[in-house]
């Protein structure tokens, strides 16, 4: 059998596996819609970590780390940079947060929010909110799967189907069984995914250019050496501004702690502690973004040209002589690491839509059955919006999430203010939300009228803030004890 | 407010400084020397990682060896205590 039909099968066996081991947990007695989400407040350190350094491990970091380093050089380490400033809110939100869900039964972040300034409407703006950015964020994962299969099959499945195929067994599953022991599939992935980087990422520059500093000096003394030089280039390869990297990595960074499926695992894990020690260990899992780079940058100068700048990992593994069972392996690891992350953003973006949106709009609470058949309805209906804007739209998987970064950094001051202002208060935190919003997507659609060439979020965030603070002092919280 | 708490949030700063804006800009982003085999701009972010990590480590570490752990009353003033009426009302 040749290499593309071997690696093909030990896919298509992952796939197998993945969709049977999903549907499983559904055959079991299904509980209630709390369920999942409510995790009974049970997980432990380990399983945490990998539950937050699987975040990392998305398609975003394993096929969009190497893409940009390929195609932008030093531009990449902007991944690493908001990584590492942005986790840090997430020690001391995710310690009150586990403290508060504990006391008062939260189990999202809109319920938290909508108990402290006692809003149902800021509860329906939030789900709003989270649906919108997570939809881009599942549609990158879905372009990492469907680059993965396209490359790997010499552009037979093409980028459409293999994204199709792919995700049709994610909406299996995610619809059957919601995301049950999402902990240990993302600890076993974590692991196989932090032995891989490390392994490529040291052996390719040896491979192609006898070590790690002889492919460095090599691409120095090309005429790609700008590439190496901060902040490297932007996506039409001149040199890109500091104030644009900078502005993006401040409203990554402030944005990052405030993901609605990164924030509630505060509420899952078994003690605030324990929260915290996963938090405080986190950074060595951006340490993995090293090898990760160093692959983008091999390919730099032994594979120019090869498009989308995306796909280059699948397409170095094909060039190079692998044996047809690891190339397969690796390449289920893609798609795991694709999907681990898009089934929980996916049951995530559903649950928050009918749990904090549709169930506060109506006047009388949902029954539990009702529930869950819209919850499903809704992983229905955001996975196809989410196929649709993979397949329709062009932009890279790492500029797509930068777009949803604007959004997403919005909701930081509220939570903030709702932790450590006691004067903030419902309509500041409504209107500063709305105006963030509004300013932020005003500048993303018509990036021509900025006054600065900044990341349209730090508007969003500027106009967000003078309003929280502004009506906070003006029309002030009445629970204050400290006013 | 402990002093070790203090020494974190000076930490954040000196970060926000040098991997945001202007110290990467100003004293870390060119591509030489290589460091360990690496240009110098990626060992700076790398650097950082290390010294971000013992940071927060050192935070961790202070908060949970306190001898005398004061009781964490949550919510004194009852900010969050809307909860109940949300889901009722």
């Amino acid at each position: 059998m040749d290499t593309v039909t071997i690696s093909l099968l030990v896919v298509g066996a992952y796939l197998l596996i993945s969709l049977v081991m999903g549907i499983w947990p559904a055959l079991k007695v299904s509980n209630s819609v709390g369920g999942y989400v409510a995790g009974d407040r049970s997980m432990n350190t380990f399983l945490m970590y990998f539950v937050l350094g699987g975040s990392i491990f998305s398609s975003f970091a394993f096929l969009g780390g190497p893409g940009w380093a390929y195609s932008r050089g030093a531009a990449a380490f902007f991944i690493i940079a908001y990584g590492l400033l942005g986790v840090v809110p997430l020690y001391f939100f995710g310690g009150k947060a586990w403290h508060l869900g504990k006391k008062y039964g939260f189990v999202t972040q809109a319920e938290l929010l909508s108990a402290r300034y006692n809003s149902r409407f800021l509860s329906i703006l939030l789900s709003f909110l989270s649906v919108v950015v997570l939809i881009p964020y599942l549609t990158l994962q879905m372009k990492g799967a469907g680059y993965v299969l396209s490359v790997i099959s010499d552009g037979y499945i093409e980028e459409w189907v293999g994204a199709g195929i792919t995700y049709l067994v994610v909406l299996i599953y995610v619809y059957y069984s919601g995301v049950m022991g999402v902990g240990w599939s993302n600890a076993f992935q974590g692991l196989y995914m932090m032995v891989l980087a490390w392994v490529l990422g040291i052996y390719l520059p040896y491979k192609l250019y006898g070590g790690i500093g002889e492919m460095f000096t090599q691409i120095l003394a090309s005429d790609k050496s700008a590439m190496l030089t901060m902040p490297g280039l932007d996506g039409s390869g001149s040199t890109w501004s500091w104030a644009a990297f900078s502005s993006t990595v401040l409203v990554s960074a402030v944005g990052y702690s405030v993901w609605p499926h990164f924030f509630m695992r505060s509420f899952a894990a078994k003690s605030a502690r324990v929260f915290q020690k996963s938090v405080m260990l986190y950074p060595t899992f951006l340490l993995v973004m090293i090898p990760i780079l160093l692959i983008g940058f091999a390919a730099i100068l032994k594979f120019p040209g090869v498009t989308p700048a995306d796909s280059i990992l699948p397409h170095l593994l094909m060039q190079l002589e692998l044996p047809a069972v690891v190339i397969g392996l690796f390449c289920a690891g893609a798609l795991a690491a694709s999907m681990s992350s898009g089934d929980a953003i996916l049951h995530t973006a559903a649950s928050v839509a009918i749990r904090d949106g549709i169930a506060k709009m109506v006047k009388n609470p949902l029954s539990d059955a009702k529930e869950r058949t819209y919850i499903r309805l809704a992983v229905l209906v955001i996975g196809f919006v989410a196929y649709y804007f993979a397949v329709a739209s062009k932009t890279s998987i790492v500029g797509l999430l930068i777009g949803a970064y604007g959004g997403v950094a919005q909701i930081f001051p509220i939570i903030f203010a709702a932790f450590y202002w006691s004067r903030a208060s419902k309509i500041a935190a409504i209107s500063a939300l709305i105006g963030g919003i509004l300013a932020n997507t005003f500048f993303l659609v018509l990036p021509e009228l900025k006054p600065f060439p900044l990341h349209e979020g730090v508007y969003g965030l500027f106009v967000n803030i003078i309003l929280l603070v502004s009506l906070s002092l003006w029309f002030p919280n009445k629970r204050t004890s400290n006013s | 407010m402990p002093f070790y708490k203090k020494a974190f949030i000076v930490l954040q700063l000196i970060l926000w400084f040098a991997i945001i804006w202007p110290g990467y800009a100003w004293y870390g982003s060119s591509a030489t020397p290589l460091v360990l085999g690496i240009p110098f701009s990626f060992f700076w972010i790398v650097a950082w990682v290390l010294i971000g990590f013992a940071g927060i480590y050192g935070l961790y570490h202070f908060d949970y060896s306190a001898k005398a752990k004061q009781d964490i009353s949550v919510d004194p003033d009852g900010l969050f205590s809307h909860h109940q009426e949300n889901q009722e009302g």
